[in-house]
């Protein structure tokens, strides 16, 4: 019995010394008595939040280590990551500011333990080498707006960082710990080490990047790595093309992203079936189990949605519109739900063979019922069917937002200035994911998907859900 | 309430949607010519490889550093209801487009559970 005790212990003593939980830490940069070190507190009461904290030095660090240790548990490492990380004083206007910034300090290729001719992010390739590769030198850097904190009106309306830890960031204050665990993501390894211009790989040694050969375009039917420079730059402006391919975030992708919305045509039988939708992007729809069926009355016979729209015979019917320039899609639902007693709304698409913009919201406005855009071919069958269309607003019970071709979608967005990052998931995600451009507070939990990519990458992971135990890391599955 | 809102609403109904609520509230967004980044940040928006360190070993590995360059940068926005809106790109003028109101935003839509949880 005790021999028994003693392999466990052995085996134990083994398996954790081969690989253990990340510990990752910030290194406080600051000089006495600023960012870190600022011995002030903040300025308003609610910044605080459920951080412990009472000087605004406290409270940043608590937000540091709270996101290092979050993704601390979710990676394995036995060697300490180290985050060189200050608060200055950056960009800040009175309706607009920069938060922060960070990223990996450096990568590596051809080290033991690495697949030859790949480029790693320091902080993974440190992990897979079970080694220190870069001396003295941080793994990470970071850098935060300590302005935001100096409750002057014309700083981003002077609201301050929010410093809690629970999501409860009130009105016109700015969450840091999403920023934070949102940043170290990128830092860790969640960004393609790709000139911006060229697309050619400069990782280390010129090789691809772990983080961009898991990038692949449907369109081409080509990984990125498989791409000559010019296929890269057209593939970066190619969403919804351009998924990821790596298994662990198609296998996972279902724990983290919603059903996407369809039209189902119920009748007449001639035009019947089922077609894919694009969901509006007000927070408050509601699609009920069964979806909602209803009759279509052509919208535009009445005007174009923008306006006042006051008709009976909407009364308990899908309301049909163009979609137009004059306002968002939200407009429509708004009058079809509270002055007309609407179910829901189709906006159609007016060329092409894609979905209308279904972007915008009414702020402050509670708006229920469905609204969803769909493509002209299928406004059209529904415009030469009026009278005895019959459709349903569902959600599929096999596609997901967010998905093309069951692959988790990359931000590449055609137009430039909205950013050709393709270091984040697409936002048509929903729900929304940690690594997407654009932050909510909801998604916060953990870093959902994020964990899969990471695992793709070459990480060793304890994705959040899977049953397994401490000393059962990567590689005794 | 449904006045309320329908009056809220119908003052903006002209205008192109990506400023038709910030002309509800008689908001605005940062001038672009307004915007400049301090050194640092620009540093961190550097994507195009000048800043970059090479080394070669005898054994063959390498090691690049970046010193700086190939950041991500989350720069946040005042909304017209009053709440802050993020955004993280490694791109300067998508950056500076965003904060001067050019370009939009997605807020969370907890209407959808993931799938696996149904």
């Amino acid at each position: 019995m005790i021999n028994g005790k003693l392999s466990l212990l052995l085996l134990t003593s083994i398996f954790t010394a081969q690989v253990s939980a990340a510990t990752i830490v910030p290194q406080n940069n600051d000089g006495v008595d600023e960012g870190f070190n600022d011995p002030n507190p903040p300025a308003h009461a609610n910044q605080k939040g459920n951080n412990p904290g009472t000087t605004l030095g406290e409270l940043r660090l608590n937000v540091l280590e709270e996101a290092a240790r979050t993704w601390g548990d979710i990676l394995n490492s036995n060697v300490t990551i180290t985050i060189g990380v200050t608060f200055d004083d950056l960009s800040c206007f009175a309706n607009s500011a920069t938060l922060g910034s960070a990223g990996s300090t450096g990568s590596v290729a051809n080290f033991s333990g690495l697949e030859s001719d790949v480029a790693y992010h320091i902080a993974l390739a440190e992990s897979l080498n079970d080694s220190n590769l870069n001396g003295g030198n941080v793994e990470i850097t970071a850098r935060f707006n300590s302005k935001i904190d100096t409750n002057d009106p014309d700083c981003l309306g002077g609201g301050g960082f929010y410093y809690g830890l629970d999501g409860n960031a009130p009105d016109g204050t700015s969450a840091l710990f999403p920023v934070v665990l949102h940043e170290l993501g990128h830092g860790l390894g969640f960004a393609s080490l790709t000139n911006s211009t060229t697309r050619a790989f400069f990782g280390a040694g010129g090789f691809p990047d772990v983080f961009s050969r898991n990038l692949h375009d449907l369109d081409t039917n080509k990984s990125w790595e498989e791409m000559s420079n010019g296929e890269r730059q057209d593939s970066a402006l190619n969403e919804p093309a351009l998924v990821w391919q790596g298994a662990q975030v198609t296998a996972d992708r279902a724990m983290y992203l919603g059903a996407a919305p369809e039209l189902v045509i119920n009748a007449p039988a001639g035009i019947a079936g089922t077609f894919a939708a694009l969901l509006g992007e007000e927070p408050t729809i509601i699609i009920p189990n069964g979806g909602v069926t209803a009759g279509v009355i052509d919208g535009n016979d009445f005007g174009d949605g923008c306006g006042l729209i006051n008709e009976a015979s909407f009364s308990g019917k899908i309301i049909l519109f163009d979609e137009t320039n004059s306002c968002s899609a939200a407009f429509p639902a708004f009058f079809s739900e509270f002055v007309t007693s609407s179910v829901g709304v189709i906006i159609a698409a007016t060329s092409g063979s894609g979905f209308p913009d279904m972007s915008g919201e009414i702020s402050n406005q509670e708006i229920t019922i469905p609204y969803v855009g769909v493509t002209e071919a299928v406004a059209d069958d529904l415009r030469d069917n009026i009278g005895s269309v019959n459709v349903t607003i569902d959600l599929s019970p096999s596609k997901l937002n967010g998905e093309n071709q069951g692959r988790v979608k990359m931000y590449a967005p055609a137009m430039l200035e909205e950013g050709s990052s393709v270091s984040h998931w697409s936002k048509t995600a929903t729900p929304d994911l940690l690594m997407e451009p654009t932050l909510g507070m909801l998604e916060f939990a953990d870093v959902d998907l994020t964990a899969a990519a990471f695992r793709d990458i070459g990480w060793s992971v304890n994705i959040p859900g899977e049953v397994e135990g401490l000393i059962f890391k990567d590689g005794f599955e | 309430m449904r006045f309320a809102r329908f009056f809220a609403v119908c003052t903006v109904l002209a205008l192109p949607q990506s400023l038709a609520a910030a002309e509800q509230t008689g908001h605005r967004y940062t001038p672009k010519e307004q915007i400049v980044f301090t050194p640092a940040t620009m540093l961190a928006f550097d994507h195009s490889g000048k800043m970059l360190v090479h080394k070669v070993n005898a054994d063959g590995s390498s090691i690049t550093e970046h010193n700086g360059s190939l950041g991500n940068v989350t720069v946040a926005r005042l909304g017209p209801d009053g709440k802050i809106e993020t955004f993280c790109t490694t791109d300067i003028l998508a950056a500076t487009a965003w904060m001067a109101g050019e370009t939009g935003n997605k807020t969370a839509t907890p209407v959808n559970l993931p799938v696996a949880q149904k």
